[in-house]
C-alpha cells in the first residue's frame, strides 16, 4: 500500500524487499521442512553427518513406534482433553467478567481489571511453586482438572481484554430495550450479547487454544504421569544412549500440524484478534 | 480465577520466609534470611544480569527485524497474503517443540548448523561455548518473536495516512526523513505497547533456558525464572527458590505500571 500508491517504487526498493521476504520465507520455512523430513528418516540416517538432505527412501517407522506408545497415545489424549476444557472454561470465564465488566455499575470494577492484569504479568514461575504446594495440599497434584484449572486461569486475562473490547461494540440501546421488556441480565446476555460477541468469543478461544496447547511449564510442574500433555512428553527423548532424532520429530510434528493448520485456515481472524488483545 | 493468580502469590510470599526444604522435614520460619541469603550470594543477581542481557539483546535483535520486514510486508508483493501467513506461524508454534528441533540442528556433530557454518568454521560447539551458548539462545527467540513485532508494526503502518507520505514527498523529503519523522512517531503507540509486550515475555523465558541450555554451560544461561525453578525443583530448597521468585515478582513490578498505564485500563 505505502509505497505503490507512492512515486514508482524504484528497481533497487523492490529488489531489496524481495530479498528480505525471501530470506525471511527460508529461515521460516526450512526448520519446519527439516523436522518433517527427519521425522520420516530412520534413526540411522537422522544421525547421519552430513546431513541427508533428501537421498533416503521415506520410512514412517518413527510414526509407527510412536503410536504404539501407551505413553505418547495417553500424552495425547490428555493433550487434546485439557486443550479443550481449558479453552471452555476460559471462554466462559472471561465472557462473564468481560460482560460485568463493560456493563454493570460494579464496585471496584477498576481495580478487578488491574488485578487481571497484574495476573498477565507475573511470570509463570512465581505461581507455579506456591501451585505445586497447593496442589499436593489438595491432593489435586497429577490430575486434570488441576491443570485444567491452571490453564484456564492464564487464558482468563487476554481472553477477557479481547471480550472487553468487542462487548463494548453492542450498543447499549438493544440491551436497554430488552431490560424494558423484562428481560432478565443472564437471558440479556444469553440471547442478545452472546450473538453479537461470537466473533470474540471464537477469537479468544482460538488464542487460549493455542497457548493451552504449548503449555509447558505448569504441566511439567504439576503433572507427572497422568496428566503429562505432549509438551512434556517433548523433553523425554534425550536418553543416556543418545537422542531418537526420528521419533522425536515425528512428535514434533504430531504436536505443530494442528497450530500450522488452524493457523493457515483463521489467520484473519487471529491477525484482529491479536490487534484487539494487545492494542486495543 | 483471580484466586488461582493471587492465592499462589501469597502462598510464594509465605514460602519465601521459611526455611522449607523437601529433603529436611522441618520447616522454620525464618524472616528474610532467605532474601539476605539469595540476594546476595551472587547466583541472583548473576541471573538478573543474565536476564536484562536477553531482554536487552531480545529488543535490539527483535525489532529492527520486525519492522524491516514489516515495513516489505506493507508495500504487498505479490503472494502477499501467503508470505504474512507462512511469517505469523513461529510466534503460535509450541516453544518446547521447537525448540527440540532446533537443539538438534545445532547438534554439534550431526546438525545441519555444522553442515552450513563448515565452509567457515570447523565444527563450532553451538551449546557448549558460552558466548555461542547465548547467541543460539538469543537467534531461537528471535526466530520464535520477531513475527509479533511484524504483525504489530504491520497493523500500525496500516493507519499511517499515505496523504502525509505524499505531502512529505512533494515537500522533498527522504525517505530516511519520512521515517524518522512521520511512520516512527505515528507508530509510537503500538511500539510501545509492543516493546512492553516482548519485554515481559522475554523476562519471564523459561522454556527455551530449560531446553536448549538448561541454564548452562555453567551458569551462563541461568536467568531468574531458571534460577527459580532450578533452586525449587533441582536442588529442593523450595524456600530459597521461593525467595527468588518473589525478588523476581517485585523487579517486575515497574512492568506492571507501565503496562497499566500504557494500555490505559
Amino acid at each position: 500500500m505505502a509505497a505503490k500508491s507512492l512515486s514508482r517504487p524504484t528497481l533497487a526498493s523492490n529488489a531489496i524487499t524481495h530479498v528480505v521476504l525471501g530470506v525471511a520465507v527460508v529461515l521460516v520455512v526450512f526448520p519446519l521442512l527439516w523436522i518433517v523430513l527427519t521425522s520420516f528418516k530412520t534413526n540411522v540416517q537422522a544421525t547421519s553427518y552430513p546431513p541427508n538432505f533428501g537421498g533416503f527412501h521415506p520410512t514412517t517407522e518413527s510414526y509407527e513406534t510412536m503410536l504404539t506408545a501407551s505413553r505418547f497415545r495417553r500424552d495425547l489424549l490428555t493433550s487434546l482433553v485439557i486443550t479443550a476444557a481449558a479453552t471452555a472454561l476460559a471462554v466462559a470465564a472471561a465472557s462473564l467478567a468481560a460482560y460485568t465488566l463493560v456493563r454493570l455499575p460494579a464496585p471496584g470494577k477498576r481495580t478487578l481489571m488491574l488485578l487481571i492484569v497484574l495476573v498477565q504479568v507475573v511470570p509463570g514461575i512465581i505461581l507455579v511453586i506456591p501451585l505445586y504446594k497447593i496442589a499436593t495440599t489438595l491432593h489435586l497434584y497429577d490430575s486434570w482438572l488441576l491443570l485444567i484449572l491452571v490453564y484456564a486461569a492464564m487464558c482468563v486475562p487476554f481472553a477477557t481484554w479481547v471480550l472487553v473490547a468487542f462487548i463494548k461494540a453492542v450498543p447499549v440501546e438493544i440491551e436497554e430495550a430488552a431490560l424494558i421488556d423484562g428481560a432478565s441480565r443472564l437471558q440479556i446476555m444469553w440471547r442478545i450479547v452472546l450473538p453479537v460477541v461470537a466473533p470474540g468469543m471464537a477469537t479468544a478461544a482460538m488464542f487460549s487454544g493455542i497457548a493451552s496447547w504449548n503449555q509447558f511449564l505448569f504441566p511439567l510442574i504439576l503433572g507427572q504421569e497422568s496428566a503429562e500433555p505432549l509438551t512434556v512428553y517433548m523433553t523425554t527423548f534425550a536418553t543416556s544412549r543418545g537422542t531418537n532424532w526420528g521419533a522425536l520429530c515425528a512428535a514434533a510434528v504430531v504436536i505443530l500440524t494442528p497450530i500450522v493448520v488452524f493457523v493457515t485456515a483463521q489467520q484473519r481472524h487471529l491477525v484482529r484478534g491479536l490487534m484487539m488483545g494487545s492494542v486495543k | 480465577m483471580l484466586g488461582v493468580g493471587l492465592v499462589p502469590i501469597l502462598v510464594a510470599v509465605y514460602t519465601s520466609l521459611t526455611s522449607e526444604n523437601l529433603s529436611e522435614p522441618v520447616t522454620r520460619f525464618v524472616g528474610l534470611d532467605n532474601y539476605r541469603q539469595t540476594i546476595f550470594n551472587g547466583s541472583f543477581l548473576h541471573s538478573l544480569w543474565v536476564t536484562l542481557l536477553i531482554v536487552g539483546f531480545g529488543v535490539l535483535v527483535q525489532f529492527p527485524i520486525g519492522y524491516v520486514v514489516a515495513q516489505c510486508l506493507n508495500r504487498e508483493p505479490r503472494g502477499y497474503r501467503a508470505i504474512r501467513t507462512i511469517l505469523l506461524i513461529p510466534m503460535l508454534l509450541t516453544p518446547v517443540a521447537l525448540a527440540e528441533a532446533w537443539l538438534m540442528i545445532f547438534n554439534p556433530s550431526l546438525g545441519v548448523a555444522r553442515f552450513l557454518a563448515s565452509p567457515f568454521v570447523d565444527n563450532p560447539d553451538w551449546l557448549g561455548s558460552p558466548t555461542l551458548a547465548f547467541v543460539v539462545l538469543l537467534f531461537v527467540n528471535a526466530w520464535i518473536n520477531v513475527p509479533f513485532v511484524m504483525i504489530m508494526v504491520l497493523a500500525g503502518l496500516a493507519s499511517v495516512q499515505q496523504e502525509l507520505l505524499e505531502a512529505a514527498q512533494v515537500d522533498g523529503a527522504s525517505g530516511w526523513m519520512m521515517t524518522r519523522y512521520i511512520v516512527l512517531p505515528l507508530l509510537r503507540p503500538v511500539l510501545t505497547v509492543t516493546l512492553l509486550v516482548r519485554v515481559i515475555a522475554d523476562f519471564q523465558m523459561f522454556d527455551l533456558v530449560y531446553v536448549l541450555t538448561g541454564g548452562g554451560p555453567g551458569t551462563v544461561t541461568t536467568n531468574l525464572p531458571y534460577l527459580a525453578y532450578r533452586d525449587t525443583f533441582v536442588f529442593y530448597t523450595t524456600g530459597a527458590g521461593a525467595s527468588v521468585a518473589v525478588a523476581m515478582a517485585i523487579v517486575t513490578v515497574p512492568l506492571y505500571f507501565a503496562f497499566v498505564r500504557l494500555t490505559k485500563v
